[in-house]
């Protein structure tokens, strides 16, 4: 029945945003209008000619007795265009107008990828959003024009040259979506894409500490202590001295680091360090060379804080 | 061949195949009526080449076949020697000619050498795309996309000459129309039944010549661009209209000025039809005059509505939308004129019908495309390219209409009825299934210009390009059916001769 619905189910486009069902829903009411005047035209023009004639109509001169019709044909398509323009509009000031209290997030173009920075700066080249949430996105002006659309969230933004811009949207099914930029790149074969990760309710606010980890200001010995408990050391790590897979950290300035080879290391800063960035350099006597690098996945601060919570440990 | 024994020529030269060799006869004449067919032998050609690469790109992203760089020159050779060979100069060219100064009421057009000079740029034109598409073609589309023609490795020089040549022929024959039009207003004043199709065409002149000088702005840019003269995309500037805003302040008008003309002369056959001419009523020369104005109108829009500013695009879509309301009067005159007089449904006639269809379906895109939000999701996608096509093919079965009707002028013999009608049928019933699928898969966010083909959608690219080749049917049955009446005449007339000594 409702053509576009159909085929739109049978193609998968699912409804993914708040917004996604109203635009849908003036497209199928236009579609309707659509279809029905293209058959009432058509239908019209093949009933004038090829009806059978009456008689007597074929000597009848054409006089321009159309005047009064070319006066409804205009009433016609302009209360039709008014109702198209002002339900639009509606719409368009739903779609326009980003919610009090969305959460930020930016978009960034560069050299034809597109790269997201969350609050707290962590910046990466996926869109994670949460469900049900509104999100604005304050799409940077690039040098030159680009898209960014996500054909399931009913969202296509032109981004007009140097120009920034906010869009909005709140997902409303969790899953992973592609979104692109439909605008012709420069020289290069491909499009620029991301994919969008739309989160299951609190799993967007898990991703965002995972990624972007404890606040940096915070004090070293604070800050080391906010990072051990994010960044998993407590699966390896005690403090209350019970040996996990890793030695605790209970007392670890006034302990002995035994290493397999037997060696005696000094608790210095750099070693501590080394073994977070580096744990394979210097193995400990008695576990297994298992403990991942964190290498490249903790801000410098971080580390530092690591160290310092480490050494002060009684 | 008899243009000598029913009309009084301006230039008086007899056609006399005995006396002129080939090239002053079509080439180097002044007789706007020769000029005519001269026009619809150049575009038929052009027609025939555009529409083969049409059905190849039909099928390229089902076969996954061919590199993407073949594909690129493809569809920049179909665009540009369909839009801006066809579409755009075809109407003025061969029916403007033909028609205009009898229907004005004047002997010929008001400056035949700009007439003949406009042809004659124009065929330089066609020979600048010949070599671009030989040697050096773009790969860009049609429309030079930015910011990908910016970059583009393949060489755009030779076709954007060629556009701009075919540009300033159209703009000249565009200041042609529009001052034999005065001309005959001069000529005739007070005297105001001057048919819709005069009015549309000096309406559509006048939009032309407005439009040209933004193609030359945006060529310029173009190559500027390119050769790191200038950055059209440098911030700062109070205004800031880019490249592309610059090309579609020419694209669309120019676009609206054929879709005019096109309108013009199905109101010519209608009422052809509808029992002889008739003066054009108020009611349709404002809706023409209407038009005019907003296909020109639309030039700032594409200033306006492609900043980010939501102010810009709602009255963007407002003067879009506006485009229908004078359509759709017109339409409904037809309709009404066409339901009293119940005319015979002759092949120009159904040609005529066709290209109301196709129009209207283009219109009615229109409410798609021009409307926020749901305009927005539909940019650049295979919707915007379907709409497109429903114009340019209303523009073609137009002309043939107008070729229809005026063959038996022409050739002294009417095309075959039934080939008339068949080839309307099947352009409108091609046109239809080829692009219909087309506004779906875009409306589901199918990109136009590319090979990927939609995840769900090919089963409606399959059943685009199967009425693709149903198009490019009817489209060569209407070229066949013209040439047929031709050699018709041409046997005849040599029979005729060989008897007659
Ligand atoms: C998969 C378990 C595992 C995780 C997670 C882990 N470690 Fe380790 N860690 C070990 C093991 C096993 C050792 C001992 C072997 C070695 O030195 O490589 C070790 C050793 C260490 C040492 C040297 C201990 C000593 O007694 O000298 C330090 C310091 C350390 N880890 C810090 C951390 C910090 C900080 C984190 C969190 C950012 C962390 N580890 C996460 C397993 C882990």
């Amino acid at each position: 029945m409702n053509a576009m619905l159909l085929v739109q189910s049978a193609v998968g486009l699912p409804q993914a945003s708040s917004y996604a069902a109203s635009i849908d829903r003036a497209f199928v009411v236009t579609a309707w209008f659509a279809v029905f005047l293209a058959i009432l035209v058509a239908g019209a023009l093949a009933l004038a000619l090829f009806a059978p004639r009456r008689d007597g109509a074929e000597s009848e001169p054409a006089t321009r007795r159309s005047s009064k019709w070319v006066s409804t044909g205009v009433a016609v398509a302009g209360a039709l265009s008014l109702l198209v323009l002002l339900h639009g509009s509606r719409v368009w000031a739903d779609v326009q107008t980003v919610p009090r209290g969305a959460l930020a997030i930016q978009v960034h173009l560069e050299k034809n990828a597109f790269a997201f920075t969350y609050p707290g700066g962590h910046v990466a080249t996926e869109l994670h959003m949460p469900c049900d949430r509104p999100v604005k996105l304050m799409l940077r002006g690039d040098r030159e024009p680009y898209t960014f659309a996500v054909p399931e969230f009913r969202l296509h933004a032109l981004v007009a040259a140097a120009q920034d811009r906010d869009a909005w949207v709140a997902a409303t099914l969790p899953g992973e979506y592609a979104a692109r930029s439909t605008t012709f790149p420069r020289a290069s074969d491909a499009i620029a894409a991301a994919t969008v990760v739309v989160h299951e309710a609190g799993g967007f606010e898990k991703w965002h500490q995972e990624v972007s980890g404890p606040p940096l200001d915070l004090p070293p010995v604070e800050l080391g202590a906010r990072s051990y408990q994010m960044r998993g050391c407590t699966q390896c790590h005690s403090l209350d001295g019970s040996k996990l897979v890793g030695p605790s950290f209970k007392g670890f300035l006034a302990r002995q680091h035994v290493l397999v080879d037997q060696t005696v290391v000094e608790p210095t800063d750099d070693y501590i360090k080394e073994s977070i960035l580096d744990p394979t350099a210097k193995v400990i006597a008695g576990h297994e060379p298992v403990m991942p690098s964190f290498r490249g996945r903790l801000h410098e601060l971080e580390v530092a804080g690591l160290v310092a919570f480490i050494k002060s440990q009684p | 061949m008899s243009d000598t024994t029913n009309s009084s020529s301006r230039t008086a030269k007899p056609a006399s195949a005995a006396t002129a060799s080939t090239g002053e006869m079509w080439l180097f004449t002044l007789d706007h009526r020769r000029l005519a067919r001269a026009w619809a032998a150049v575009t038929a050609v052009v027609l025939v080449a555009g529409v083969v690469l049409g059905l190849g790109l039909a099928f390229q992203p089902l076969a996954d076949a061919g590199a993407v760089e073949t594909f690129r020159r493809m569809y920049t050779m179909h665009g540009l020697a369909l839009v801006a060979l066809v579409v755009l100069p075809a109407i003025p060219g061969v029916l403007g000619n033909a028609l205009l100064p009898e229907s004005c009421g004047v002997e010929g057009m008001a400056w035949p050498g700009l007439n003949r000079l406009a042809f004659h740029i124009h065929l330089f034109g066609v020979a600048l795309f010949l070599v671009a598409f030989s040697v050096a073609p773009a790969d860009t589309g049609w429309s030079f996309d930015a910011p990908f023609a910016f970059g583009s490795a393949s060489s755009l020089a030779w076709s954007v000459a060629g556009l701009l040549t075919v540009g300033v022929a159209s703009a000249c024959s565009g200041a042609n129309l529009v001052a034999t039009f005065v001309e005959s207003r001069l000529k005739n004043r007070g005297n105001l039944d001057v048919p819709l199709f005069a009015w549309a065409l000096a309406a559509g002149g006048l939009v032309q010549v407005l439009a040209a000088p933004f193609l030359c702005v945006a060529a310029v840019l173009l190559v500027a661009q390119r050769a790191g003269a200038a950055d059209v995309f440098a911030s700062g500037v109070a205004i800031d209209v880019s490249y592309a805003q610059w090309f579609w302040a020419w694209a669309h008008p120019a676009m609206g000025a054929a879709v005019i003309a096109a309108l013009g002369l199905v109101d010519d056959v209608v009422t052809r039809h509808a029992g002889g001419r008739a003066p054009a009523s108020r009611s349709l020369v404002l809706c023409i005059l209407a038009l005019a104005v907003l296909a020109f109108a639309g030039s700032p829009v594409h200033w306006i509505g492609r900043t980010n500013s939501p102010a810009d695009s709602l009255s963007a879509s407002a003067l879009a939308l506006a485009a229908g309301v004078p359509f759709a009067g017109l339409v409904a005159g037809w309709i009404a004129t066409l339901g009293s007089a119940s005319p015979r449904p002759t092949g120009a006639l159904c040609a005529a019908a066709t290209a109301i269809v196709l129009f209207t379906c283009g219109a009615l895109a229109g409410l798609f495309a021009a409307s926020v939000p749901a305009g927005a999701l539909l940019q650049q996608s295979s919707f915007a390219s379907a709409q497109l096509h429903f114009s340019g093919l209303g523009v073609v079965a137009a002309l043939y209409a107008g070729l229809l009707q005026v063959s038996p002028d022409w050739f002294g013999v009417p095309v075959r009825e039934g080939q008339g009608r068949g080839a309307s049928a099947l352009i409108l019933a091609g046109t239809l299934a080829t692009f219909v699928p087309k506004l779906v898969l875009g409306a589901q966010g199918q990109p136009s210009r590319t090979l990927e083909i939609l995840a769900g959608g090919e089963a409606l690219t399959l059943a685009s390009a199967v009425g693709g080749i149903v198009l490019a049917l009817g489209l060569g049955l209407a070229a066949w059916s013209i040439v047929g009446a031709f050699l018709a005449s041409h046997g005849a007339s040599n029979t005729a001769a060989e008897v007659a000594p």
